[in-house]
């Protein structure tokens, strides 16, 4: 506690602000209080000195839970480290913006200092009158406003004083829900996922967190100190939770109800906070029994392991893809079913499986993963070396966008429909199976979009509605609100970061997924890349659009600046030389002025377009009728004999008339006077 | 069969003139035999061009026959004031000066016919000049206001 108050200190210092109020300080990090996925600093409440604060600095690859901050700042009177504040400021030492979440400074030492760490054993009654009583009003308050936690584990439990008695939960909205979950803490499906797609998860998914921290506080985690989450996760398959994780620790009766309750490994029987609040109260039940899966009469050997019930077979096959499919391919898997387990369901809906398998002409990895969803149809979907759970899907391709390997893979999952399989397979039991099936089918929709606007870009924006732009130009601004798309490009183009095109496949594609009125037409525009001029005008659009959607009248000179020495081939596209020269003097000025709307409403003047259009045309056909007059008199059309002949005969026709007429004049007036 | 039909046609409606004009003609000839006798002599250069002119619109037989005409007059008014009697007209084909003024006119036709073509050819000469340069001058504005596409290299306008 002494270091905290240390780190924390009051001193002014240089640093960035947010919101005007609270002083981060990057030079003075608190080890202590770091999150396993953010780093802990000292910082300052520019209003209320006597505060003691500090902010958590999330990493630039990862999303806070955003969407949720607001919802646990409001949670001030609970159990909880929930947040005074949040948002990016400017981080001095990468040069870009980093999200930040500020806390106050008001509780103790980490109940565990460590993941890793073990602790001395509490008691029972500590345990309920410490731990369980004190956290369940928040445990019910999230239950009932559908926020789970998802970062409830023995270090991440805070004592509220010195005294070490009763204890707060930490925070969860530095980094996505789960992601920093040991394998211990969290039910087997979650804990078999790949922790960036573990989901948002459900308020079960806290109550089996709050039975293992239990467990772990029970026995002071020497159970599983020292094993590898595969251990702990094959322990689990196969003896269950609660033994997995209490081993053979002695507990009493009373305890023991709610750990089994807590600790049930399928989430439809899991106690519930009522259950808690029922057993607080005083109702007292025999223990619920293990539910064990159906053991088969022969195990089968995958891999290494061997295999006793479906659920080991599902893991083990899952992480012995080649094997697996030799399996299925061979026969052995359906044998085994039906004759060491006698399970004709599965063995039926096998059947199906390899019969759809043959039709759609499926290959080993989806028939394997297909096979999985059937033998399996709570656990994770799993593709080849990836594992999820359908509802964190979405989150991983955000945060492994970056992997190759995994896109690649992600790729192939989305093309063979196998989330839209996993859904189907779950029909009645999940109350998101509309929302997700949706989600799925739009990213199918924009994957198959190769086009600039489209594709894997959009596909990510969409379905992560509040994930930063990756787009190298802008990423180290950490755009995740249409509004900061403008002043990024702006400070890009200050720095010089731009070589070429203000805008890449990311930029259009965020700004796509963020402003729903985005017309077609602009991103047609933007998808023509022979027509340079079309291409830029369709940049002008799209960032004229940009800042409408962006509610401010904000200059942007920079940016304005780089627009007007990119936009020669827009000019050039007018064919009216006197009318480029004006127009380049105007966007020029406009461009001083800062104003996008002001280039592009001279840069994309219809009327004007019409005009020089037809001006041109005019134009042509005058040239061309001169080129047709010097051609002629080139050749001679006018000295030519024929010519010359004609007109000599027609003139001395005339002449002759002219001088008869004068002398039939003239005689008659001699003759008459 | 259609063609021949039309020459015939034709070849009808060639005759069917001709007796009109003779119908017209032949009073007024009648009437001013004398007059017609004057002319028909001092007419004879008119004949001539109108005979060495091959071209469809005949200038040089219009061209001679207009002031040969003029050149007539003179003969005519005599005639006329001698109250046109074939004797009057034979005494006035005697006279040289008549003959003199009429041919003399025709020779002025003639004159002004052959002499024109050379001095034509050098003002169309220093005219297409002038149209080669003023025609220049033009695309070369064009060029200035609209860039070197509308040569017509590049013949695609805008949308």
């Amino acid at each position: 506690m002494s270091d905290q108050e240390q780190g924390t200190g009051q001193g002014t210092g240089q640093g960035p602000v947010l919101e005007g109020r609270y002083r981060i300080h990057p030079e003075r990090p608190l080890p202590n209080l770091d999150s396993p996925m953010a780093q802990a600093v000292a910082a300052t409440d520019l209003r209320e000195s006597g505060r003691q604060m500090f902010a958590l600095v999330c990493r630039s690859d990862l999303l806070p839970r955003i969407d949720f901050i607001p919802q646990f700042s409001r949670m001030d009177r609970l159990p909880l480290v929930n947040p005074s504040d949040a948002g990016l400021v400017d981080w001095p030492e990468t040069g870009g913006r980093r999200f930040v979440i500020v806390f106050e400074l008001s509780f103790g030492d980490r109940v565990c200092s460590s993941r890793n760490a073990t602790v001395e054993p509490l008691h029972e009654d500590a345990v309920i009158r410490n731990v369980i009583q004190p956290l369940l009003p928040l445990l019910k308050e999230l239950n009932s406003r559908s926020i789970p936690h998802r970062a409830i584990r023995p270090d991440n439990l805070f004592y509220t004083d010195g005294s070490r008695q009763k204890v707060v939960l930490g925070e969860c909205v530095s980094a996505p829900p789960g992601i920093s979950q040991p394998a211990a803490y969290e039910p087997i499906d979650s804990a078999l996922s790949k922790p960036s797609a573990r989901g948002l998860g459900s308020p079960a998914d806290d109550l089996y967190s709050l039975g293992a921290v239990i467990a772990f506080l029970l026995t002071g985690g020497e159970i599983i100190a020292g094993k590898s989450d595969e251990e702990i996760i094959h322990s689990k398959i196969l003896r269950g939770s609660y033994s997995a994780l209490l081993g053979d620790a002695r507990v009493s009766l009373g305890v023991m109800e709610p750990l089994r309750g807590l600790l049930c490994d399928s989430a439809k029987d899991r106690w519930t906070v009522v259950d808690i609040e029922e057993w607080l109260g005083g109702r007292k039940q025999s223990p619920m029994q293990p539910m064990l899966p159906l053991r088969a009469a022969r195990f089968l050997s995958v891999g290494d392991d061997e295999c006793w019930t479906k659920l080991a077979l599902c893991n083990a096959m899952g992480a012995n893809w080649q094997e697996a499919a030799q399996l299925i391919n061979s026969g052995v898997l359906q044998r085994w079913l039906q004759r060491a387990l006698s399970d004709d369901d599965a063995v039926h809906s096998l059947d199906d499986v390899m019969e759809s398998a043959s039709i759609m002409a499926d290959n080993d990895e989806r028939l394997t993963s297909k096979t999985l969803i059937v033998l399996g149809p709570t656990m994770p979907l799993r593709y080849k070396e990836l594992s999820v759970k359908i509802d964190g899907l979405a989150d991983a391709f955000a945060i492994d966008f970056h992997d190759q390997q995994f896109r690649q893979t992600f790729t192939d999952l989305m093309i063979a429909k196998l989330p839209q399989v996993y859904l189907q397979s779950q029909v009645g039991t999940r109350s998101d199976q509309v929302t997700l099936m949706k989600k799925f089918d739009m990213i199918n929709f924009f994957m198959e979009k190769p086009n600039i606007g489209f594709g894997i870009e959009r596909a990510l924006y969409e379905s992560n509605p509040v994930w930063p732009c990756q787009s190298p130009l802008v990423q180290d601004y950490y755009v995740y609100q249409i509004k900061d798309m403008l002043p990024a490009l702006e400070r890009a183009v200050e720095r010089g970061k731009i070589d070429t095109e203000l805008v890449d496949r990311h930029v259009v594609a965020f700004c796509a997924a963020r402003i729903r009125a985005l017309s077609q037409r602009i991103l047609r525009s933007l998808g023509n890349h022979e027509d340079v001029a079309a291409f830029r005008l369709g940049v002008l659009h799209l960032l004229a659009e940009v800042q409408k959607a962006s509610k401010s009248n904000r200059k942007y000179p920079a940016l304005c600046k780089y627009i007007a020495s990119s936009i020669q081939p827009i000019i050039e596209s007018y064919h009216n030389r006197g009318y480029r020269q004006r127009l380049a003097q105007e966007v020029e000025t406009a461009s001083g002025n800062g104003s996008i709307p002001e280039i592009l409403f001279l840069l994309d003047s219809a009327d004007a377009q019409n005009q020089d259009s037809k001006g041109f045309e005019s134009a042509l056909r005058e040239y061309a009728r001169h080129t047709r007059a010097i051609d002629w008199l080139q050749r001679g059309g006018l000295t030519a004999v024929g010519n010359v002949r004609f007109r000599s005969q027609q003139a001395a026709t005339l002449i002759s008339a002219t001088i008869s007429a004068m002398m039939i004049v003239t005689f008659s007036l001699i003759y008459v006077f | 069969m259609a063609k021949e039909a039309q020459q015939q046609k034709a070849k009808g409606g060639g005759t069917g003139k001709l007796v009109v004009t003779g119908l017209i003609l032949l009073p007024v000839i009648a009437v001013l035999a004398p007059s017609c006798m004057v002319l028909m002599v001092n007419m004879v250069p008119t004949v001539v061009a109108y005979v060495v002119d091959r071209s469809r619109e005949k200038y040089l037989a219009v061209t001679v026959g207009l002031l040969n005409i003029c050149g007539s007059l003179p003969a005519l008014a005599k005639l006329w004031q001698q109250d046109q009697s074939y004797g009057a007209a034979l005494d006035i084909v005697g006279i040289p000066f008549y003959w003199l003024m009429a041919y003399g006119a025709a020779g002025i036709g003639w004159v002004i016919y052959l002499g024109l073509p050379p001095i034509l050819v050098h003002y169309y000469g220093i005219t297409s000049h002038t149209r080669l340069n003023n025609h220049q001058r033009k695309q070369q504005i064009l060029v200035e206001a609209w860039g070197d596409e509308v040569r017509g290299e590049i013949t695609e306008a805008r949308d």
